[in-house]
Order: structure tokens, then C-alpha cells, then sequence
């Protein structure tokens, strides 16, 4: 047997001669020798293979027959070599492509002239489609690729290098409703027709651009549905290039992004809702991190302070310390300070109430309060602030502690109105009693005759009512002396500092200066201190109205120290000085429109009853001073 | 001739005794009470003319008016009062027999005789 075969001529057997005969009828052929070994293999058929004779009879057959197959296939063909019976299985084999085609592959034996079995020749013959081209494996894969393209949930496309469109796959069309012919413009540029309107010039303008540069293409648009809506879609291109670098085509793919539009859009206005309700609450607010460098301002406290966040930068300070020292009341700064590095350092909330800079220049009571906003963590990533204009709440509440005083006053004068319509009261009845008698006693004496027991006796009774009208003075007066209970032994400077408070607001409204100074401690016998305040704001408030009307400066100096056993007080206006020095502590004396003229009264009153003095003296060079003494209680005095 | 009755009423004592005093010397006869209620309770029977005062606990001369002259629409009422303020006030103006304290006695007994002579008359 000659086993040679494959590339070298081999010696024209009759096997060989008779697949060569085959070979032309089926455009392959193979031969071998009586055991089996491939002799003969139509050169054709091996090339694609990439196979050689010797590969073949090595493992190579094993590598063309589908794994399945091959134990049949080999099993059948075994059988064959030692029966002689004709050979015909089918089974899978590898072409060119790497694909598998069915093939019948067939063969009978040769013999000699012994009429023993010389070789075996053979066919395959395709079964399950009519003989492939290269052309039409190609057309094969494309077509499942077209497969794969239209089955993914994408929208793709590709144009030409120049940007002529060339297809899109199914879902563009089904989502879309928009063909291959429906992008494609007349000149066969691309047609944009699904780019919403007011969205298409910008989209062509950017897909130009792409196409000229060669640059991948991003853009987002509203893209036509094919229920007539439009959704927000991001469109991506990338061009793909030839080995030298030319663009041969370029591929797009439209992704459906109008959920993530709607989803940015709701938390947008989400966000601009917030931002207007920040910027609409009647509040100035404003924000800042965590070192306390503000970040932002709402437009109205912008408009409030006239100042932008960035305006006090730069000035050799940090911007916290650059705004606080632009907008806070000199007087408040070093507190406002203070209270705002104690939060920063402790992250405690921030309250302060104090007067903030317009940007008229106008200061006005503010109260700031600010907190710390905190993380997941609890770190603090910011501080969170609110400024309220209070200006007018303070001005309402000094205007209402004057009404206070106005009030307390004119309920001053109610009482003492309504003392003297009761001592009025109480001296009248006794009163009109005596003048009752004195009549009847005058008609006792002028009847004829005179009933002279009667007018004794009328007499007597009206002596009677005399006396009674004198006890009611007694009784009023004993109304000033309060019960020494109430007396305690507070500090008279204590007593003093209270007085000049009551009457601070008034004193600044009537643009009067009090100077109080006084000795410490100062210990007097347990006094009545609600009456010697009232004593003190009397003389005080007098000493004010005297210089209502003076144009110089208008100063009350209040001064307290010891005189002996005795602590002697003054009171000192700057006014005209009193014209009637003797007569200014009658009850009923008054030089006031509005006054009752029974405060001096009352006062020296209070005073003696303290067992004390209450006097007035010419202050120099003008204006009075009003005296009083007090015992002090010299076993407790140092 | 009976000398005419005076129903004084006064809660003071002391003003009361003083008022009777004075209608005594002259020539009245008197009927003192502390209050409207006894006025009322001892009945006016008799009574030719009433001297109250205003201001007491209970009924109030303006109110013992009102009663009595129910009763007897033309008797003759003189109110007297301390508190100055309620002369002022306009419930008491108008009233003819209306007076204050002190006032003068000799004053009072003149306005009761022409009281009693206009009502004769």
C-alpha cells in the first residue's frame, strides 16, 4: 500500500482515481488507504480548513466532526474498514466560518486484483442547505446581528461619515413611529424629524459638529413617541473608524432619560419651592459652616444689610469677623463675638438680641438665633440662622412701659382724688352736724322764750361733733404712719438704684441726666422702703418737671451720705427754683396744672412719720434741692 | 293746730340727732330712722315731709324717693349728701329739695315751711 498522499504527488491509485471522479460531480472528494489513512483530500475543501493531510490523519479529523458526532461517525467508520460494507453517516461538520453544517459523508472500498480491499474514496455532500459562500455566511451573521440589534430595548441608529442616515433598528421605529425615510431629509442629511422643535436646532448644531470633527456626540432632547408625545432622551454617537482613521459610519443609540428628567425637575422645583419659601418668609435668614464663615443670605437680608456675602472679604480678616464687625452696633460687637465663638466651639445654639446695621445705616434690635445643622455622624456641617426684626416689638414695649407709668400715675391721682372726696366725706358729716346745732341752738335762744336746757344741750352736742371732725383728721394722718411691721432694714442705696430705674426710661424720653452717687453702706433704721421709693420717685419726678421747660442742660443729681446719726439725701434739679419755699408742703399747694399739690404733703408726712426731715433748699446757681433725713441705725453702722 | 311731722332718715347717728335738733327748735315734730327700710317698715303715716340722706347701706335716698312717692306723689323730699361728686351727677339735678353738706340749717327749716305752705295751698 502506498501511504503517501497530501501534498507530495502521490501514485494514482485506484481510490484516488475514483474520488478524482467524484470530485467533479460534487466539488469534493477524499481517498484513503485500505486501514484508513487520508491519501487524497480535494484541495479545495482543505484549505478553508486550514488543515494538511498529515493533520488530518493525526487529530485534525476529530477537530472538523461536531463532538456529538464523532463516536458514531468514527464507530460507523471502523466498521466499515474491517467489513468493507459501504460507509454513509451523517453528522455535523466545522466549515470555513466556524460554523457547523450537516454533511452526509459516504464512501465504498477499492480492490486489487486479489479482490482484497486496496483504499477506500468518499464524499460529503451539505444536507441541510444548498452549498455557502463566504458571501452568504456573512449574510448570515449579519442577519443575526440585525437580530441582536432590534431585540435590544434600545433606539440605534448609524449614519454615513458625512451624517446620512442609513438605518435605525426596530425599537426606534416602534417607539419613535419614525422610518428610515421619516430622518432622512431630502437631500439625505439627517432630518432630525423626531428632535422636538424647539429642541432641534441645538441638536443639529451639536450632531454637526460631531460630524465635522469627528468627536462623539451627546445631546439631550425631547424625542417624538408614536403616541404624539415627546420624552426626554440622551442620544449618544461614536464614529467608527477604517484602519487608516477614516470615519466609515457613525452609531447612535437614543436612551429613553424623561423619568430621570421628571424625577431632576420634581426635586428642582422641589428645591425652588424651598429656596422661594426661604426667600419669602418674613425672616432674614442666612447660613454659614461649620468655622462660622457665612455661605448665604437670604434676598432679604441681602436687601436688609445691602451687603453680598462676598463684599467684607478681603480685608485682612475672615468673612465672619469682616460681617460681624461691618453690621453690629459697636456697643454689641464684643458680646455678639463672644456668643457666637462660645456656639462655634460647642456647637450650643446661638440667641442673642442686639441692634444690626441696615443698610441705610439705621441700627435696629435684631434677635439672631442660629443651630447647628449635623450629619449622619453628628459632625456639624452647618450652622443655620434666623435674624428677626424686633425694632418695633422694642419700640411697642417702651411705648407701653410709658403707658405703664402714665397709667401708674394717673391712678395716682385717681387715689389721691378719691383720698380727698373721702376726707372731704368724713369731715362733712361732723361737719354739717355742728352747723345743725349751732342753728338749733341759735333758735332755742331766739324762741320766745328762750328754752335755755335746749340750747346747752344742742351746745354740748355741737362741742360733741367739733371734736369728732377733729378725730377724722387725726385718723387720716394716722393713714401715713404704716405699722412698723412692714419696716425692714434694706440698704438705702439698694432703695435708691431702684428708684433711679423706675424712672430711667422717662429720664432718657425727657432727655434728663441723673447722676447717683452715695456713701455704701449705709444701714438706717428699719424704714418702709415701698414708702420712702415713693418719697425718692416723688422728689425725682418733681425735680424733672422743674426742668421741663429749661433749654440748658437738664441734669438731677441724687446724692446720699451720713450727717451725724442721720443720712441726709438730696435731691437736685437745674429747673427755675421754687417760688414758695414755705408753702410747697401745704396739701392742696400746687404750681402744676395737672398736680393735686398733695405729694410734698404726703411726703414729709411719710418722713416724719420715719422719724426724718423733709425740707427744700436753693441749689446754686439755680434750681432747688429737695432734703430729706433718715435715722440710720448707728449700732449697726461700722 | 298739730304741728307737722318730719320722717328724718340718716344712717350717722350723729348727723341724725343733729337734724332732729334742729327741726325741734323749729316747732316740727320729728320721726328719725337709720334707714329707708325702717321708714318704710313703720309706714308714713302721718308724715308731712321727708328729709333723707343719700349715700347709706341699703336703699339710697334716690331709691326711698321713688318708693315714698308712689305712695304719695306730692310729699315734699329733701336729699342730703357729703359726697359732692353725686350732686354733680345727672340723676340729682332737677331736684328741687337737693342739698349738700354742711349747709346751713336756718336754710333747710325755711325750704321745709315752704314746702309745707305750697302743698297747703
Amino acid at each position: 500500500m502506498d501511504r503517501r498522499g497530501g501534498s507530495q504527488e502521490p501514485p494514482l491509485t485506484k481510490a484516488v482515481e475514483s474520488a478524482k471522479l467524484v470530485e467533479r460531480i460534487t466539488g469534493n472528494a477524499w481517498a484513503t488507504d485500505a486501514i484508513g489513512n487520508f491519501i487524497y483530500v480535494t484541495p479545495a475543501a482543505l484549505a478553508p480548513l486550514k488543515a494538511s493531510l498529515e493533520s488530518l490523519n493525526s487529530s485534525g479529523w476529530r477537530r472538523i466532526i461536531h463532538p456529538e458526532d464523532y463516536d458514531a461517525a468514527a464507530g460507523a467508520w471502523r466498521r466499515c474498514l474491517k467489513t468493507g460494507e459501504h460507509y454513509s453517516v451523517e453528522h455535523r461538520m466545522r466549515r470555513a466560518t466556524g460554523v457547523y453544517g450537516q454533511v452526509r459523508s459516504s464512501g465504498q472500498p477499492t480492490y486489487d486484483v486479489d479482490g482484497a480491499i486496496a483504499g477506500w474514496y468518499g464524499t460529503f455532500i451539505d444536507i441541510d442547505a444548498p452549498p455557502r459562500t463566504l458571501e452568504v455566511e456573512l449574510r448570515e451573521r449579519e442577519r443575526q446581528l440585525q437580530q441582536l440589534i432590534d431585540s435590544v430595548p434600545a433606539l440605534i441608529w448609524s449614519t454615513m461619515a458625512d451624517g446620512t442616515p442609513t438605518y435605525v433598528n426596530k425599537p426606534f421605529t416602534e417607539v419613535t413611529g419614525a422610518t428610515l425615510e421619516d430622518i432622512t431629509a431630502p437631500d439625505r442629511s439627517a432630518s432630525l424629524g423626531v428632535v422636538h422643535p424647539e429642541d432641534r436646532a441645538a441638536a443639529r448644531e451639536a450632531f454637526l459638529r460631531s460630524v465635522a470633527s469627528g468627536t462623539p456626540y451627546i445631546q439631550r432632547y425631547r424625542q417624538h413617541r408614536a403616541d404624539g408625545n415627546y420624552h426626554w432622551t440622551e442620544t449618544r454617537a461614536h464614529p467608527l473608524r477604517d484602519e487608516a482613521g477614516l470615519i466609515v459610519q457613525w452609531y447612535g443609540v437614543s436612551s429613553d432619560i424623561d423619568d430621570l428628567i421628571a424625577t431632576q425637575d420634581a426635586l428642582r422645583e422641589s428645591e425652588q419651592q424651598l429656596q422661594q419659601l426661604v426667600e419669602t418668609l418674613p425672616a432674614l435668614i442666612y447660613c454659614a459652616l461649620p468655622d462660622g464663615k457665612p455661605i448665604y443670605r437670604s434676598k432679604r437680608l441681602r436687601e436688609y444689610l445691602g451687603l453680598n456675602l462676598e463684599e467684607t472679604d478681603g480685608l485682612g480678616k475672615t468673612r465672619l469677623e469682616g460681617t460681624l464687625d461691618a453690621v453690629i452696633h459697636p456697643d454689641d460687637l464684643v458680646e455678639v463675638k463672644r456668643r457666637y465663638a462660645h456656639s462655634l466651639a460647642t456647637g450650643e445654639p446661638y440667641l442673642l438680641r442686639h441692634r444690626l446695621r441696615r443698610f441705610d445705616g439705621v441700627y435696629r434690635w435684631v434677635e439672631t438665633r442660629a443651630s447647628a445643622m449635623h450629619n449622619g455622624d453628628g459632625e456639624i456641617v452647618q450652622w443655620n440662622g434666623i435674624c428677626l426684626d424686633i425694632e418695633d416689638q422694642v419700640n411697642a414695649r417702651e411705648e407701653l412701659s410709658r403707658a405703664q407709668e402714665n397709667l401708674t400715675r394717673s391712678s395716682q391721682a385717681a387715689s389721691l382724688a378719691e383720698l380727698s372726696a373721702s376726707i372731704a366725706h368724713e369731715v362733712n358729716q361732723p361737719l354739717s352736724a355742728v352747723m345743725n346745732y349751732s342753728s338749733a341752738c341759735q333758735r332755742w335762744l331766739t324762741a320766745g322764750p328762750p328754752n335755755i336746757e335746749r340750747a346747752l344741750k344742742a351746745l354740748d352736742r355741737l362741742v360733741q361733733s367739733a371734736n369728732s371732725a377733729a378725730d377724722v383728721v387725726s385718723r387720716i394722718r394716722a393713714l401715713f404712719k404704716q405699722s412698723t411691721d412692714k419696716r425692714d432694714s434694706a440698704e438705702l442705696g439698694t432703695v435708691v438704684r431702684q428708684a433711679r430705674d423706675l424712672l430711667a426710661e422717662e429720664a432718657g424720653r425727657r432727655r434728663i441726666t441723673m447722676n447717683v452717687e452715695g456713701e455704701s453702706g449705709l444701714r438706717l433704721v428699719p424704714f418702709d422702703r415701698v414708702q420712702i421709693q415713693q418719697v425718692l420717685v416723688n422728689l425725682m419726678r418733681n425735680g424733672m418737671d422743674a426742668m421741663a421747660s429749661v433749654s440748658s442742660e437738664r441734669v438731677l443729681d441724687i446724692r446720699a451720705f451720713r450727717a451725724g446719726d442721720m443720712v441726709r439725701i438730696e435731691v437736685k434739679d437745674r429747673g427755675r427754683g421754687i417760688q414758695f419755699p414755705d408753702k410747697i408742703f401745704e396739701p392742696f399747694f400746687t404750681t402744676k396744672d395737672d398736680g393735686m399739690g398733695m405729694g410734698l404733703a404726703i411726703s414729709r408726712s411719710i418722713i416724719e412719720s420715719h422719724g426724718g426731715q423733709l425740707w427744700a433748699e436753693k441749689n446754686e446757681p439755680l434750681g432747688a434741692i429737695l432734703v430729706f433725713t433718715l435715722p440710720l441705725d448707728v449700732a449697726k453702722m461700722p | 293746730m298739730n304741728k307737722p311731722l318730719v320722717a328724718i332718715v340718716d344712717d350717722d347717728p350723729t348727723v341724725l340727732a343733729s337734724l332732729v335738733e334742729l327741726l325741734e327748735s323749729a316747732e316740727f315734730r320729728t320721726r328719725s330712722f337709720h334707714s329707708g327700710e325702717a321708714l318704710l317698715a313703720y309706714g308714713l303715716e302721718g308724715v308731712e315731709v321727708l328729709i333723707s340722706d343719700i349715700g347709706m347701706p341699703g336703699a339710697d335716698g334716690f331709691e326711698l324717693r321713688d318708693l315714698v312717692r308712689q305712695a304719695d306723689p306730692q310729699l315734699p323730699v329733701f336729699l342730703i349728701t357729703g359726697r359732692h361728686e353725686i350732686a354733680d351727677q345727672d340723676r340729682a339735678r332737677g331736684i328741687d329739695g337737693f342739698l349738700r353738706k354742711p349747709f346751713d340749717g336756718h336754710a333747710l327749716v325755711a325750704a321745709v315751711r315752704k314746702a309745707l305752705s305750697d302743698r297747703q295751698s
